[in-house]
């Protein structure tokens, strides 16, 4: 249906010549099947789709796994992650990063420190309460997805070891720590729609960091990895 | 008609090319792509700003995402990011608010062409230096940026504009249609239908097991969170989600029910109805409700505002006029 606000038809065109329209439609069905590489790569399972994607090993990590994929087509992946266009658009409105899982959003990630300053002790919180505006706490809810998944992964690489702990490192060196624990919690949220009073939910701790003061800086050690199997531990100063 | 075989592949491929040249070439008015600027000028500014706090933390030498360790988890992407070259806090600031200068910039419409192409880098280069940091609602900013970067957003409303007007000395400019306004609005039209038909597509196809355990999946039952009604029900119980106390909403299933549903046909119905030309104007009042709603409900405000300024897009360029130009007369 012509809407009575477009041009008419007879002026179609009119200041573009037939070469230049054949180039840049040309070039507009290259972005657009590109388009449509990228969102058929990350939901439908089809020979011709699985041929041109790359299955990722981080395919559930927010914010990386859905832009890592289709090697088969380098060219239309390289263009697509320039754009910032690589992804499937399936967004859950969930929040803290892309729900690429494929599953609404059940669980919560904070990081909890207890830091030894010097003459005192500290214990902080991430995404602080009250982080404002929205959108940086949802920076922070990100970041500790993200390292909620390399903890609970079997594949870890020295890098994604690395950024997680480096998440820990950084933070407490902003606290000017010496000494101390790091631990990311999780707080798992109800999955049925019931009254307030019956969907309590808990803080529980997913992994420990523990710091150690190498020189001027603060080094972190790992204590438990894949606790997060373990049976939950009482929450420390959490409702 | 021609008869045969051979006639009518030719009527049909002359129909299919015609209507690919009026629906991509046309030329169209500016004024909604120059809409389009200044509202996503502002959202980048206010990204730009909320980053500020954060800056050395995230982005610093000594910060917490340490350049090496993001790109080795990126290896193989194609990505730039200026942001990977400054590894000085006094760079790394000057750049930011520089950065927000050039966003500022294109919300005047000031060397528009230039300002609009420079703040798309900008943003590239914050998403891609940490990608981590990103929610949905990067990529919807992106993906306006991309297309306003390549059509002429500040041909009106602008300083730009208002420096040509100055220079034809009291003559009335006239902003004539252009092709590349077509081509720039029709890609975000297209786009942003893909879009919400993946939304949907991905909503109806969520799944998930009851109990969870891969060790007892053979009785586990599939659940689907948007079929069943339930979803809302999972946003509400967010700690940090809704943006008000809708803990009242949580008892009533009917009303969870209702809204989970509601949200899904929306965006069925969207990327169908919008292209139909009566219903546009409902389609757009619907999506500023709807987005309203789900801002409040998920406290995604940026993604929920930058959905509802893509799909403008749709506003024909006339009726922005009308709008802005009847502001413009009835101000003092």
């Amino acid at each position: 249906m012509k809407s009575r606000h477009e041009p008419s038809e007879a002026v179609a065109g009119k200041e573009l010549s037939a070469g230049w329209r054949s180039l840049l439609s040309f070039l507009i069905f290259l972005h657009l099947f590109a388009l449509l590489v990228a969102v058929t790569s990350q939901h439908l399972g089809s020979v011709l789709t699985t041929k041109l994607r790359r299955v990722p090993d981080l395919s559930a990590v927010p914010g990386i796994g859905s832009q890592s994929w289709a090697h088969r087509l380098p060219q239309v992946q390289n263009y697509l992650q320039m754009l910032n266009m690589d992804l499937g658009y399936a967004f859950h409105l969930s929040s803290g990063g892309p729900d690429v899982s494929n599953r609404a959003p059940d669980t919560e990630f904070a990081w909890e420190g207890d830091f030894a300053l010097p003459g005192e002790t500290q214990k902080s919180q991430f995404p602080e309460p009250g982080t404002w505006p929205r959108q940086r706490r949802n920076r922070f809810a990100a970041l500790g997805r993200l390292a909620a998944h390399f903890a609970s992964t079997d594949r870890l690489s020295t890098s994604e070891t690395v950024l997680a702990g480096g998440i820990a490192a950084g933070w407490a060196h902003e606290h000017r720590a010496t000494a101390g624990t790091v631990r990311l919690m999780r707080r798992d949220l109800p999955r049925t729609v019931l009254p307030p009073e019956t969907t309590e939910s808990v803080l529980r701790p997913v992994f420990e960091y523990d710091l150690v003061a190498m020189g001027d800086r603060i080094e972190v050690q790992k204590k438990n990895p894949r606790s997060d199997t373990a049976a939950p531990a009482a929450p420390k100063g959490q409702p | 008609m021609k008869l045969g075989v051979g006639g009518y592949v030719r009527d049909l491929a002359d129909g299919v090319g015609r209507a690919w040249n009026r629906f991509w070439f046309t030329p169209s008015q500016p004024q909604t792509l120059a809409l389009l600027r200044v509202l996503t000028g502002l959202v980048v500014l206010y990204t730009l700003a909320t980053y500020t706090p954060d800056l050395d933390r995230f982005f610093g030498p000594d910060g917490w995402l340490p350049v090496g360790a993001v790109r080795q988890l990126q290896t193989g992407s194609w990505r730039f990011s200026y942001l990977d070259y400054l590894q000085n806090p006094t760079a790394l600031r000057l750049a930011h608010f520089a950065a927000m200068g050039v966003a500022a910039a294109m919300v005047l419409g000031l060397f528009a062409r230039l300002t609009v192409a420079l703040t798309f880098v900008v943003v590239l280069s914050y998403l891609q230096r940490a990608p981590m940091l990103t929610s949905e609602f990067e990529p919807i900013l992106a993906m306006v940026l991309a297309y306003l970067a390549i059509g002429p957003c500040g041909a009106c409303y602008s300083v730009d504009a208002w420096r040509t007007r100055r220079r034809a000395q009291g003559a009335v400019a006239i902003i004539g249609p252009r092709w590349s306004a077509t081509v720039a609005t029709r890609l975000l039209q297209v786009h942003l239908t893909l879009v919400y038909v993946m939304m949907a597509a991905g909503k109806l196809t969520a799944h998930y097991y009851m109990p969870e355990e891969p060790e007892r999946r053979q009785e586990a039952v599939e659940m689907y969170p948007w079929w069943q009604g339930e979803a809302v029900g999972w946003l509400l119980a967010q700690p940090h989600g809704p943006l008000v106390n809708l803990d009242g909403l949580r008892g009533r299933t009917i009303v969870v029910n209702a809204w989970t549903h509601a949200i899904v046909a929306f965006e069925l119905a969207f990327p169908l109805l919008v292209w139909v030309r009566l219903l546009r104007p409902l389609m757009l009042a619907l999506s500023a409700v709807m987005w309203a709603a789900l801002a409040v409900l998920t406290g995604l405000v940026s993604f929920a505002l930058m959905m509802f300024i893509a799909g403008l897009a749709f506003v024909p360029p006339e009726v922005v006029r009308g709008w802005l130009d009847r502001r413009a007369e009835s101000s003092p």
